[in-house]
């Protein structure tokens, strides 16, 4: 359990807000956080932190799937959000590699209330913007997008994608994803993107 | 145009602040201290607190006088204030049952547990101007204490904090309406989230507590006079000191300190429907920081009436009284119509204009014969 | 004198507490991820009276950082005395750079306008908005417009249009013209002139919207689907002002103020975006916006 002291709770959050707007705004583009003085828990990259210490507090709650337990008093301590039923998750942390089905479970909101959805953040080995070997190519349109855009990602399961998709099928009810990876890269996919990939 | 089409918006705005600061100052009259707004003007201090939604008395005095009088706008500075603040904790519900009671009257019955305690009001007094006030002296002042207290026999001066409440006596006799079956009791705070409609009770009560007195005072009125569902009897209508106690980490309950309030339980009678079989007794609640008798009564008329009233009338419809009586926002609004709307107007302008435009291309062979016609006239 | 030390409050950076303004970023987040569709916000006091620009004030205090340069527009004048208070405000509590240069800055809060400069991937523009709904013209209750905007039933707007359109020949809107947002949702631009919803459409900015009195916030991402609402044979057209010239610069392809004179009867026009009008004045390089309506006004002007 580590209460981070380096981190500055005004204006880290804020410039690391900025860079995760933009992404979303802005699908496949790929932005770093630049240099990371957070020492997260094991299964949970540092850029993962970030993004839960810019977003979450006591008004939120989040679920974490593998080293659940060390990673909720993490936030908790951290953030004071508290953890919950991946249902009622307004956050929603996993790997790459785990069992797309859970992301079946997620709240998609409501049509009245679309908002009242909720994030995942996916922690994935490697995030190019370039073709790299062994990763999967992913194709973005949409809004935010120029026509289309294209990103390589290392370390992402066919079936979690899939999910995403299945759990965005039904606009404007859906999640919207927050990609993470080993060094401090970040990229969004908001549920309005209609991606494919190789 | 000049403050626009000329770039001095920062100088006019600079110099408008000092203006307005010297209307307050140009008579060189005494310093007003915080004291003194706070102790002679109880009742407007009181009626900023509730609209101002924090309980504090020297700031709703500071604000009273930055603003020059205006209680809507002091109210507005304190709202403004209570805005920055951390919110720490949440207190345990107070008991208005345990309320040190300055003022106790019920329209209802004619004798009430405890009696009936008129307390400090002017309602059976005559509203004539008093000219004595004129030139009131520190030695008028200290006459008068002096002579108050010298009636007082502190012999007989009894603490008489708890009594019974009217309503209570109804409820023992099965004459109150049962709560209705979907009464939604979820407790919202108005001040960390945008409400939706149709609201909680939670919502109605909050909303009314801080909301501006006239607006309030217009709608309960409408209701009364035919516009909603007519004329309610107070049950009963308190004023005193209700102490607060938090939760500590422990959960040992703290007392921090009392607060004023006023609180009216109004009686209704609820409209009878065909499934109805019997007429019950139903309560309008009212309760505002300070003492502000008016605000109380209205609200707890609202209250009621945005719970069971008939849906047709305004003063019944819950969006409708909580959005147009919540001071700071109407005020706001109403005034910004002093900004620049040429942008908007222009917009506007050109619309219009195409048209009228249009309507004359119509009629314009109707134009010639016209034209043609009073020429002939004319020769 | 400790009891003048009871009044002196010393203000958070940006004034809001952070826990406020982490719900108005996850909101805005999901607005972003939403575009068109109203989410609402908690929206607290501020020292700003409502209707004069608490929401835009909202977003920007949100999101502004160290490394901003923040400029802010009334009516299109960086020198409107409430832009100047506004602008006054944020400069205090977070001692942000300021301009008047379209060009220069990174956030932009604006009043009823859309700079006539073109905006770029890097600056993000902010909306006052006084009335998010843009179905409350047709239907007063919130619960209903709600419900209206959930089942994608814009039946009733459409009529009112349409009905208009029968009784003075055109769609009468002016300004805050309603338009449909990523084939989705109808969405109250704010009262912009007709003359910059296109460049709402396929934009290469954020753009990000706030209504505090009516606590909603709303985001147009970059690269979305922005279109007027029109019929196949009512179709929607900017102003024109082609038969004008500003009477400082004889530009004409721009937002005109129209200005009565002192005699009461003549008119003259000035290009009303006040930081446009100085570059053309200086002989300033400007980039403007493009769209197709502007296009077709260029090319009229050059047939004359």
């Amino acid at each position: 359990m580590i209460r981070e002291v380096n981190y500055n709770e005004i204006f880290d959050a804020q410039v690391h807000f900025r860079i995760i707007l933009d992404c979303m705004a802005r699908p496949g583009k790929v932005n770093n956080f630049g240099k990371i003085t957070v020492h997260s828990p094991d299964n949970l990259h540092p850029a993962s932190a970030l993004v839960a210490f810019a977003l979450l507090n006591r008004d939120v709650s989040f679920y974490a799937n593998k080293n659940n337990s060390e990673i909720a008093e993490y936030f908790i301590v951290n953030t004071y959000s508290k953890p919950s039923a991946i249902k009622n998750a307004d956050f929603v942390f996993i790997n790459g590699t785990d069992d797309g089905k859970i992301l079946l479970e997620t709240n998609t909101g409501l049509l009245e209330y679309p908002e009242k959805s909720a994030t995942v953040i996916i922690d994935v080995d490697n995030i190019y913007d370039v073709p790299k070997d062994q990763t999967h190519e992913i194709i973005l349109k949409g809004p935010g997008v120029e026509s289309e855009k294209r990103v390589y990602i290392r370390n992402i399961s066919d079936h979690i994608l899939q999910s995403v998709k299945e759990q965005n099928a039904e606009y404007p009810l859906g999640i919207d994803v927050i990609l993470t990876d080993s060094v401090g890269n970040v990229m969004c996919i908001p549920r309005t993107n209609n991606f494919s990939w190789n | 145009m000049a403050y626009v089409s000329v770039k001095g918006g920062a100088d006019a705005i600079a110099n408008a602040k000092e203006l307005v600061e010297y209307y307050r100052l140009k008579h060189r009259t005494k310093p007003l201290e915080i004291k003194q707004l706070q102790s002679q003007f109880r009742l407007g201090i009181d009626k900023i607190m509730g609209e101002g939604s924090l309980y504090a008395p020297e700031y709703a005095a500071l604000a009273f006088k930055q603003m020059e009088g205006d209680v809507l706008e002091a109210a507005f500075v304190l709202r403004a204030f209570r805005a920055t603040l951390q919110r720490r904790y949440y207190s345990e519900i107070i008991n208005t049952r345990d309320m040190l009671i300055r003022r106790k009257i019920s329209s209802s019955f004619r004798e009430v547990p405890g009696g009936q305690v008129l307390g400090p009001t002017r309602d059976y007094t005559q509203r004539l101007i008093d000219s004595s006030k004129y030139n009131e002296s520190m030695e008028d002042i200290d006459k008068f204490l002096k002579e108050f207290d010298g009636k007082i026999d502190k012999k007989k001066l009894v603490e008489i904090t708890t009594f019974n409440k009217v309503i209570d006596l109804l409820r023992a006799e099965g004459l109150l309406m049962p709560a209705e079956a979907h009464y939604d009791k979820t407790v919202k705070d108005v001040t960390l989230e945008a409400i939706k409609f149709p609201a909680p009770r939670s919502v109605t009560l909050q909303m009314l507590a801080r909301a501006e007195t006239g607006g309030v005072l217009a709608l309960a009125y409408s209701s009364m006079r035919g516009f909603g569902d007519g004329h309610g009897t107070i049950g009963e209508l308190r004023y005193g000191s209700v102490k607060i106690h938090i939760s500590d980490p422990k959960g040992r309950k703290r007392y921090i300190g009392s607060i004023n309030v006023t609180e009216c339980e109004m009686i209704t009678k609820i409209n009878t429907t065909k499934e109805a079989k019997i007429p019950y007794f139903a309560i309008g609640y009212g309760l505002v920081f300070g003492h502000n008798e008016t605000k109380a009564i209205c609200m707890s008329i609202l209250e009621r009436g945005i719970r069971t009233g008939k849906k047709e009338n305004p003063s019944n419809n819950q969006e409708f009284v909580l959005y147009h009586t919540e001071g700071v926002e109407s005020t706001g609004f109403t005034n910004h119509l002093k900004l620049p709307h040429y942008v908007t107007f222009q917009s506007g302008l050109n619309n219009l204009r195409e048209s009228v435009k249009r309507n004359v291309d119509a009629n314009e062979e109707k134009m010639k014969v016209y034209r043609e016609m009073s020429k002939q006239f004319q020769k | 004198m400790i009891e003048n030390k009871k009044f002196n409050t010393s203000y958070n950076y940006a004034f809001i507490d952070e826990t406020t303004k982490k719900e108005i970023r996850r909101k805005l987040l999901k607005a972003v991820c939403i575009p068109g569709y109203q989410v609402p916000y908690s929206s607290p006091e501020m020292p700003i009276a409502r209707g004069w620009g608490t929401g835009g004030l909202h977003v920007t205090l949100a999101i502004i950082g160290k490394s901003d340069t923040l400029k802010m527009i009334d009516q299109g004048s960086d020198a409107s005395v409430n832009a100047c208070n506004l602008r006054d405000f944020i400069h205090m509590t977070t001692d942000c750079a300021t301009t008047y240069d379209t060009v220069e800055a990174t956030i932009i809060q604006t009043r009823h306008r859309i700079t006539e400069e073109k905006l770029t991937d890097k600056q993000i523009m902010v909306f006052q908005v006084p009335q998010p709904e843009p179905l409350r013209m047709v239907e007063r209750y919130e619960y209903k417009t709600r419900q209206m905007h959930a089942e994608s039933d814009y039946a009733k707007m459409w009529l009112t249009l349409y009905e208009a359109f029968v009784k003075w020949g055109a769609v009468m809107h002016g300004a805050d013209y309603p338009v449909m947002v990523n084939n989705r949702y109808i969405m109250a631009p704010s009262p912009i002139p007709r003359w910059d919803i296109p460049n709402l459409n396929n934009a290469e900015c954020l753009y990000l919207f706030g209504a505090g009195r009516e606590k909603r916030l709303y985001a147009v991402p970059p690269h979305t689907k922005v279109e007027p609402l029109e019929f196949e044979d009512v179709k929607f057209h900017i102003e024109d002002f082609s038969d004008v010239k500003c009477a400082s610069s004889g530009y004409n392809i721009a937002y005109m103020d129209e200005m009565f004179q002192d005699d009461g009867v003549s008119k003259k026009f000035y290009v009303n975006d006040s930081n446009f009008l100085d570059k053309l004045l200086e002989k300033k390089k400007v980039i403007q916006h493009s769209n197709k309506y502007l296009n077709k006004i260029k090319d009229a002007l050059q047939r004359k």
